[in-house]
């Protein structure tokens, strides 16, 4: 179907009868019409003079318009996939990495993050990425897009020092109602990057759970330790009396989840880079999607017509007789 | 006398092939030149700015819009900030961020205008005064801490500031904070937001329906920031029962309504060399941004085929109009007399 980009443009379009009723061509006196003998030929070439003018200036106005066709979508296979980076921006995330070797001065997970996750963006031209982060409130970023100057925009926004506590219940949530009601086209995979974790009540498990198995979204965390703090995987020490552990709590509810999981802990900003090659590894694997082909534009087409039939015109301008000749 | 015989002999062409056959040669070249996409890049001037928006209680205040139909000041400012957006010259770099507390949180840095215009509405439809990670409203550290933004991770952008200048819990007088960049060195308009009478500030349920309003008890619990803290020798000279005296800032009576403070949006004005003005309509937005110092050119591409398409389809429909129609035209460009005797 031809869509048009100025539609408003192609009231012009009525123009187009002024040729059907103008002619313009050079007349010539003639004594006696009736002793001019019946010749359909003539008649013939004059509605196609008259048709060609109504064409050209049709042609123009639908050239003016902007048209375009956008194509079927094509099945293809490929490798595309729709990430929702979900970015811890709690205070914390200012702080440095906890590895061997880390000491003051050094870069700041969040930044690190940022920095790392603008490379990854930009080395998966054809995935769509939204953005969502949290700090004590989830923060809309964008909606999945493939406007990908906007999607480094935001990540690189997110390296501004954060604020508050670590709500990863409600990132989420949000994270998982950017995949409602869109079709599937690419795998879906919300990227978590967080460095703390926090209790997830009962019934915000449940509605979790739900949406991950609604959305058929896969979940990978990546999981920034800070220095002095614990991991999803260091078990709680009873030795130690009461202890919440809510990284690794919230790492078994995870794994719990039925769907695709992977957990990546990063002490290090190397850590991390391993850890997002391995993702983009993981979300290399070939998929069925569907591409929109990149929409074709007509109005150079259109604007052929005119000329040619402007031409034709002209041509047969210059073959007018400038009086009878005997 | 070269050039006259050659400008003679055009002459005679030119009236042998009669205007209307001119005029259709020039709508064919016009229709030609346009079939394939030309196009002039021309230079303009255009900034990059970063749309702060405060979202606070007192944001969702309805008393702006139009008389009628009043809306909260936070939608308001995000409608005004989208329609400015198709204002601004491609090329213009647009970012957005957000204020409460005491602090700004960029949401997307500077982007084209025009290439990510629906990124850039999308981010700031979606701002909702849920985002808030605290309730306070320290619209002095948050302009400090917006200019600190630019200068720290946009360099060369400017300030657009949509806030309506009121803040809680209110400032002792003598305890404002101060700022320590040169005023001016960021440019950057405040744009102030809301009515001109106080108006009670709405308390939003979790689906945005108003559950009530903000009332003196509600405001009369808040910390009062930066009050003096005095010793118990400083209570004894200065008698009276300072003790049990209120410790709120003074004229924080009524902080549970709420309206345009210019006079605080002036004051920081002052100090860090912003413009102020109130917002009213996206056109003005657009352009006190635009006059805002520190621009730079870009170039943008300019297409020509809609000129030209125009511009042919006129000459196309002149050639063709009859006489009688073509003697409504000025003298000089009606066809010659179709009755002109031609010498054979």
């Amino acid at each position: 179907m031809i869509a048009f980009d100025h539609p408003q443009w192609l009231w012009t379009a009525v123009l187009a009868l002024l040729p059907l009723l103008w002619h313009g061509q050079r007349t010539l006196a003639h004594g006696w019409l009736p002793g001019v003998p019946h010749d359909p030929a003539s008649r013939v070439l004059a509605a196609a003079l008259r048709t060609l003018g109504a064409l050209a200036v049709l042609a123009a106005a639908l050239a003016l318009a902007s048209p375009h066709r956008q194509g079927e979508d094509i099945e293809r296979i490929g490798t595309g996939a729709h990430i929702v980076i979900t970015l811890d921006r709690s205070a914390s995330m200012s702080d440095g990495f906890a590895g061997r070797g880390a000491q003051e001065g050094d870069e700041a997970k969040g930044r690190a993050a940022a920095r790392l996750l603008e490379d990854f963006v930009r080395e998966r031209p054809r995935d769509l990425f939204g953005l969502v982060s949290f700090s004590t409130a989830p923060v809309h970023g964008l909606e999945l897009t493939a406007d990908h100057d906007a999607v480094t925009a935001a990540i690189r926004a997110s390296a501004a020092p954060g604020v508050g506590l670590t709500n990863i219940a409600a990132g989420l949530t949000m994270s998982l109602e950017q995949f409602k009601d869109k079709p599937v086209t690419g795998s879906r995979v919300v990227l978590l990057v967080s460095d703390g974790a926090a209790q997830i009540d009962a019934r915000k498990q449940n509605q979790i759970r739900r949406l991950f198995a609604e959305n058929r979204s896969a979940l990978y965390w990546i999981f920034l330790r800070t220095a002095g703090g614990r991991g999803p995987s260091d078990p709680p020490d009873p030795e130690k009396g009461f202890d919440p552990a809510p990284e690794y709590f919230l790492n078994e509810y995870f794994r719990d989840l039925g769907v695709p999981y992977r957990l990546y802990e990063a002490d290090t900003p190397d850590a991390l880079a391993r850890a997002i090659a391995d993702v983009a590894r993981l979300q290399n694997q070939p998929l069925r999607y569907r591409e929109t082909p990149p929409r074709q534009e007509l109005g150079g087409l259109f604007m052929g017509v005119s000329f040619l039939c402007s031409l034709l015109l002209l041509v047969a301008r210059s073959l007018e007789v400038p009086a009878w000749s005997r | 006398m070269k050039t006259g015989a050659l400008a003679s002999t055009l002459a005679h062409g030119l009236r042998g092939r009669g205007t209307r056959f001119w005029l259709l040669a020039a709508a064919t070249l016009c229709f030609g030149i346009a079939s394939f996409d030309p196009a002039v890049r021309i230079e303009r001037e255009v900034g990059t700015y970063m749309m702060v928006f405060d979202i606070t209680q007192s944001m969702n205040t309805q008393d702006v819009g139009p008389a009628d139909a009043r809306i909260g000041r936070l939608d308001f400012a995000k409608q005004l900030a989208i329609s400015a957006l198709d204002q601004l010259p491609c090329g213009t770099q647009v970012g957005v961020s957000i204020f409460v507390e005491r602090r700004t949180q960029p949401l997307l840095m500077p982007v084209d205008v025009c290439r990510s215009r629906g990124s850039l509405a999308d981010a700031i439809d979606h701002i909702d005064w849920r985002m808030a990670w605290a309730a306070d409203s320290h619209l002095y550290y948050g302009t400090y801490s917006a200019l600190d933004d630019i200068r720290r991770m946009a360099p060369g952008a400017a300030l657009a500031f949509f806030t309506d200048g009121h803040q809680t819990p209110a400032l002792h007088p003598g305890r404002i904070p101060s700022w320590d960049g040169k005023p001016g060195e960021v440019p950057g308009v405040l744009f102030g937001v809301g009515g001109e009478s106080p108006e009670p500030v709405p308390k939003l349920g979790e689906k945005g329906r108003i559950e009530g309003y903000w009332t003196p008890e509600d405001t009369a619990g808040f910390a009062s920031a930066g009050a003096p803290t005095l010793s118990v020798a400083d209570m004894e000279r200065m008698g009276g029962d300072i003790r049990n005296a209120p410790q709120r800032a003074p004229g924080s009576e009524n902080d549970h309504l709420s309206l345009r403070r210019d006079d605080i949006l002036e004051d920081l004005s002052q100090r860090t060399g912003l413009a102020t003005a109130v917002a009213r309509s996206a056109d003005q937005v657009a352009r006190q941004l635009r006059a805002l110092p520190g621009g730079r050119t870009a170039e943008t591409r300019m297409p020509l085929r809609p000129l030209l398409a125009l511009a042919g389809l006129a000459l196309l429909i002149v050639s063709l109009a009859p006489a009688s129609v073509a003697r409504l035209l000025p003298a000089r460009a009606r066809p010659a007399s179709r009755l002109t005797p031609v010498s054979t």
